[in-house]
């Protein structure tokens, strides 16, 4: 039956129009197929976001480092939106991210957990076999379970770092590292994409009055594979509105830096 | 009587298909199975009250009540962990004891349990004398009078199980007097806490129950009865006359089982039919397992081979039998009733709880030898409709797999330091939202309202919030172009313009300075205890918090700093003593 009708459909159309059906095909099999190459499995970003990513998001098993929580909050925002749950892996003592902020930038705090390590956890042990044995383990817990691990003052061997990025990439889960002080040198190499910002300046703070209103960052982009080449984005972060957001590309951006 | 067709729709099966059903509930199981139906106590689950004991009850609290509430009503009350273990644990000699009238008890959970009523009321010469029987079997096990125990008979599970509620609620010290109403009139015959609803019945004695009724009998019942209350059908009744292709259009496929319930049609079978040979699963423990935790470790991929041979048919099951047998030959038997499909992680729990109650059981049931055998028989097979999510949102895959998550990783750091975010009110960004323990809320059910923008808090900082808190804030030091502290005084005026800002000049290490680290240097400033120069400043913006209490007083003025390089940070002035409490990165 099934036969007939595919060889009724070769002796009328030409084979343009088949070629055309099965274009249409594919791209059903596309929107109703449960599933996707884990490689080409992204996570939602803002518009704002978008210009940092190759592909247009954050991929799943991709290991992003960043130099400010503000940029890790504004990108993980629409992921959390979607339902993705966040794992924030903390040291303890370490100073904390501030949760009323990721609220702002759009984080659903109903999906995040905070798990704190010890604040002994890896970075004293620094050599011996036994290097971050125990905040290794959570976040490799961590990675196993949830969509994202934001690995914030947690001190990792680069082996630990190598071992987890596998983990990630295996898991399907992203693994963001927010590196502040320069503490993980070692995921920072071999990090998938990092961004950092090459310049910042708030504005609304004048002398002795105002208050802290935006910000314009420029966010250097390096990577491996797609994100191979460095390059410098502009954004709003926050903007006024309080979220990330895209730099109006008609104003050149130099000028407004200058400001 | 209110007007309703008591006749069901075609398509529901008709009253045919129902199954004249024993219901058995124990009201307050929890506080039973504690042990302390004599004082005033109550337990808790996720800081709301979920069973309270009559004592308690009488002193005003009430089921749903937060902890607080609680002891501020009845200070001496004793709080009670809620454990479903424990609970199954002690009911375990109750539907033992059953057996002896019905030899298949299903438990639909921990406390109420539920068996086909043809056989025992032939035996026991009628449905009002056997559920007295019952009555009096489960109060002689639990050691307590009639009001403890609610017997309900009817057509289907569903009118049993809302029969034997009915009895005693509404009566503060459950004292299980049908209350002088329709209910009362057509539930004829039977004691104290027995009810018994005459054979086809069941659609008139449900029709005055109110629509709340269903909250909990179908998936996304919550949900379901508060849309139904806000379209105005207040009774089952005028909720079963609603044609019923159009409820499943609506409302979809729990819509359509909750309608059937309230027509009085309900059509799952007590016992079911037996199932197809190749969905039983089995495995054999070597060595037989002593302990609870050996036993349910071999049940949880158990569970999982049973649940991938259902799915892999398109198959779910509404009930599981747990076979258990010991090495010396002793079998246990028990299903489990879950409402809609059990996962593979449900039987596994259930399993569990089972076994839990046999083999930590008393000495006279306690097996002679560790469980040999474990066999999973799916019951009440049904085609799997999935867990569809309905308008209404409902638990993700991602969702449930957090939570599951989140124990392993309290096993791994220990529950203190597994943390959830929770919003309060403050001044200062680490009030606004606080980390709190992550088995102390309902993850499933939590939804944090939305952004805090748009409720203002008085004195609060102003938008964009910092992004990074120093919880001992970070020593600083802030000087004049002269090089002179910076100062305000009393009445909130600066002394002089900050000019230039050290962050961590508190001896050696500030707090926030990530002394461990050879190349770490304080995170706030990003800078190596030197010197930057202030390009911007705003405030003093002063605070006197809790004058009333001398320990707790207050009395600070905040400034936010630019600093050359575009870092941002939040510094206050306090006693004299400036300190960095949060950065803006």
């Amino acid at each position: 039956m099934a036969g007939a009708t595919h060889r009724a459909l070769r002796d009328d159309e030409d084979t343009a129009s088949l070629e055309l059906r099965r274009e249409i095909l594919d791209a059903l099999a596309v929107k109703v197929g449960p599933t996707v190459l884990a490689g080409q499995q992204v996570l939602p970003v803002s518009l704002a976001c978008r210009e940092l990513f190759p592909e247009g998001g954050l991929r799943r098993g991709s290991t992003v480092a960043v130099s400010s929580p503000a940029l890790a909050f504004a990108v993980l925002a629409q992921a959390s939106g979607a339902g993705s749950w966040i794992c924030c892996v903390e040291r303890v003592e370490a100073s904390t991210l501030g949760w009323v902020s990721a609220a702002e930038y759009g984080v659903a705090l109903d999906r995040v957990v905070v798990a704190r390590v010890p604040a002994g956890g890896g970075a004293s042990a620094a050599g011996s076999s036994a290097v971050g044995g125990g905040s290794a383990a959570v976040v490799s817990a961590a990675l196993d379970a949830f969509d994202v691990v934001l690995v914030s003052g947690v001190v990792l061997a680069p082996r630990d770092a190598r071992r987890l990025q596998h983990r990630a990439r295996e898991r399907n889960a992203v693994l963001m590292v927010v590196e502040r002080a320069g503490l993980l040198d070692g995921l920072a190499v071999g990090a998938d994409v990092r961004l950092e910002f090459s310049s910042q300046q708030w504005e609304g703070v004048e002398q002795g009055h105002g208050a802290l209103e935006r910000r314009l960052v420029k966010v250097s982009v390096q990577g491996r594979r797609a994100a191979g080449r460095s390059r410098d984005v502009a954004i709003w972060l926050p903007a006024t509105t309080g979220v990330a957001a895209v730099v109006d590309s008609s104003a050149p951006v130099r000028s407004l830096v200058a400001r | 009587m209110s007007p309703v067709n008591p006749v069901s729709p075609v398509s529901v099966g008709g009253p045919m298909s129902t199954v004249r059903t024993v219901a058995v509930r124990c009201h307050r199981w929890p506080i039973v199975a504690a042990g302390a139906v004599d004082r005033a106590c109550a337990v808790m689950h996720a800081n709301r009250v979920v069973a309270v004991s009559v004592l308690g009850e009488q002193s005003g609290v009430a089921v749903g009540m937060r902890k607080r509430d609680t002891q501020r009503r009845c200070p001496s009350i004793e709080l009670i962990d809620n454990d479903p273990g424990r609970d199954a644990r002690a009911f375990e000699p109750v539907v033992r004891a059953l057996e002896s009238i019905h030899p298949r008890i299903e438990i639909t959970e921990p406390g109420v349990c539920a068996f086909g009523a043809r056989g025992p009321a032939r035996y026991f010469g009628g449905e009002a004398l056997m559920a007295q029987r019952v009555q009096e079997v489960v109060c002689e096990v639990i050691g307590m009078g009639p009001a403890a125990v609610a017997v309900g008979v009817a057509d289907g599970p569903f009118a049993a199980w809302l029969a034997a509620l009915r009895q005693g609620s509404g009566v503060p010290g459950g004292s299980g007097v049908v209350g002088a109403s329709a209910v009362g009139a057509l539930a004829g015959g039977g004691g104290v806490g027995v009810s018994v609803v005459p054979a086809g019945g069941s659609a008139a004695y449900l029709a005055p129950m109110p629509i709340g009724a269903l909250a909990g009998a179908v998936d996304d019942s919550i949900n379901l009865v508060d849309v139904l209350t806000r379209l105005g059908l207040r009774t089952l009744g005028a909720f079963a006359v609603l044609p019923a292709d159009d409820v499943l259009a609506r409302f979809g496929w729990a819509g359509a089982r909750a309608h059937a319930l309230a027509s009085g049609g309900d059509a799952r079978l007590l016992d079911a039919q037996v199932p197809m040979p190749d969905l039983v699963v089995s495995t054999v423990v070597e060595p037989p397992a002593e302990r609870v935790d050996i036993a349910a470790f071999a049940a949880k991929s158990l569970a999982q081979e049973l649940h991938d041979g259902l799915s892999a048919r398109g198959l779910a099951c509404s009930q599981v039998l747990i076979h258990a047998q010991t090495a010396n030959g002793e079998i246990l038997e028990r299903v489990w009733r879950h409402e809609g499909a059990l996962s593979a992680a449900a039987v596994a729990e259930r399993v569990r709880w089972q076994l839990d109650g046999w083999l930590n059981g008393a000495v006279g049931i306690r097996p002679s030898a560790g469980i040999a055998l474990l066999k999973l028989v799916p019951e009440g097979i049904m085609a799997d409709v999935g867990k569809q999510l309905g308008f209404w949102g409902g638990a993700t895959a991602a969702d449930e797999r957090a939570v599951r998550a989140i124990a392993r990783l309290s096993s791994l750091v220990g529950p203190d330091a597994v943390l959830v975010p929770e919003r309060r009110g403050g001044r200062h960004p680490s009030n606004a939202v606080v980390l709190v323990r992550a088995d102390s809320v309902d993850l499933e059910k939590r939804a944090l309202a939305g952004p805090m923008v748009g409720c203002p808090w008085p004195g609060g900082l102003p938008l964009p919030s910092p992004t990074v808190l120093y919880s001992p804030g970070v020593a600083a030091e802030v000087v004049d172009t002269a090089g002179a502290v910076v100062g305000v005084s009393g009445r909130g005026a600066v002394s002089s313009a900050p000019a230039r800002v050290l962050i961590g000049a508190g001896g050696a290490g500030g707090a926030g300075s990530a002394g461990r680290n050879g190349a770490g240097n304080a995170g706030g400033a990003g800078s190596n205890s030197r010197w930057r120069s202030v390009v911007g400043w705003a405030g003093p913006w002063p605070i006197d918090e809790r004058w009333w209490d001398a320990s707790a007083h207050l009395r600070r003025a905040r400034f936010q700093v630019v600093l050359d390089g575009g870092a941002a940070l939040l510094l206050v002035l306090e006693r004299g003593r400036w300190t960095c409490e949060a950065a803006y990165e």
